[in-house]
């Protein structure tokens, strides 16, 4: 009986580890570098080099 | 994707006022080129890992909005943007950059903007607002409204500071302005009122409490609790209107 709700605790521990927080409106935007761009700002290598603008971040795919 | 052209829409109107599309995609470099030729993307397309993940996106396509300084303010899927909500984000906001086509007359104007230098800007547009030729006036006139935003934008964050009885954030921003606007009369009169207020008592008082908070800071959690409310209370006492002596009542509530 232990033993399978420590294997039960486990498995939800291992869910919590990789389900990140969502970010919601309020939190800061997470930075991340840019592996390449187009028409993108100037200059620009990573999101905190758009400070002083308001930035629409969308996440697509082209499929 | 059928948001192309909603994109492309919202990129028109607004990435002159400074609203910027950051778009991207985990796949490889040769797919996403491919479709940013063949859709005639003008908007900006970034191939970027794992951002989905860290943003906690439950699906293709996911959107958030950021403002200046890098907060969420909107989260959504990108088809629920409107030109209303994209209008309301940008409305104060000075364009960062104009990247509008003007007469040739006025691209030293617009040079010196985009490089930061609003003063020559201003004077060199002053030359061509009262201009015979339509286009040079409309065009100077165009100019001469950016510049005006961009000042008011300054003037409303040097407001907040203001208000908030910061004067070494006050003087700053001044300076920083009179630096922006140098050869203008708008310069001259942010360089004048930064320089009586770095000379008045007050600011002498917000730099003094600021500095006697930041010595007791460090120390504060290694001292007896009534003393270092003690402490606390003496920067707020001593120093009743500045930024740091507010902190300091503050921080004294915790002891």
């Amino acid at each position: 009986m232990t033993k399978t709700w420590s294997m039960a605790l486990l498995a939800a521990l291992a869910v919590f580890a990789t389900a990140l927080p969502a970010i919601e409106v309020g939190d800061s935007g997470p930075d991340f570098k840019f592996d390449k761009s187009w028409n993108a700002l100037e200059g620009a290598t990573k999101l905190s080099d758009y400070r002083e603008r308001v930035v629409l971040l969308e996440v697509w795919a082209t499929w | 994707m059928q948001g192309v052209p909603h994109l492309i829409e919202l990129n028109n109107k607004f990435r002159e006022r400074g609203f910027e599309i950051v778009a991207v995609s985990d796949e490889d470099a040769g797919t996403i080129e491919k479709f940013v030729k063949n859709k005639g993307i003008n908007y900006g397309i970034i191939k970027a890992s794992n951002v989905l993940k860290t943003y906690g996106g439950t699906g293709y396509p996911s959107a958030w909005v950021l403002d200046v300084e890098g907060k969420v303010i909107w989260k959504g899927h990108p088809a629920g943007l409107t030109d209303a909500m994209v209008e309301d984000w940008v409305k104060d906001l000075a364009p960062v950059k104009v990247t509008k086509e003007v007469h040739k007359v006025l691209k030293n104007a617009v040079e010196a903007y985009n490089k930061g230098e609003f003063g020559k800007a201003e004077s060199e547009v002053d030359k061509y607002l009262s201009s015979d030729d339509p286009v040079v006036k409309a065009d100077a006139e165009f100019v001469d409204g950016v510049i005006e935003k961009r000042r008011a934008v300054g003037e409303a964050k040097a407001a907040k500071a203001r208000d908030l009885g910061d004067l070494p954030k006050l003087a700053k921003l001044l300076e920083a302005e009179a630096k922006a606007f140098d050869g203008s009369e708008h310069g001259k009169k942010c360089g004048e009122e930064a320089k009586s207020i770095k000379a008045s008592k007050e600011f002498k008082d917000c730099v003094k409490a600021q500095s006697e908070l930041d010595k007791l800071k460090p120390k504060i959690n290694d001292m007896k609790a009534e003393k270092a409310k003690k402490a606390l209370e003496k920067i707020a006492r001593d120093f009743p209107n500045t930024p740091a002596g507010k902190e300091a009542a503050e921080l004294a509530k915790d002891f």
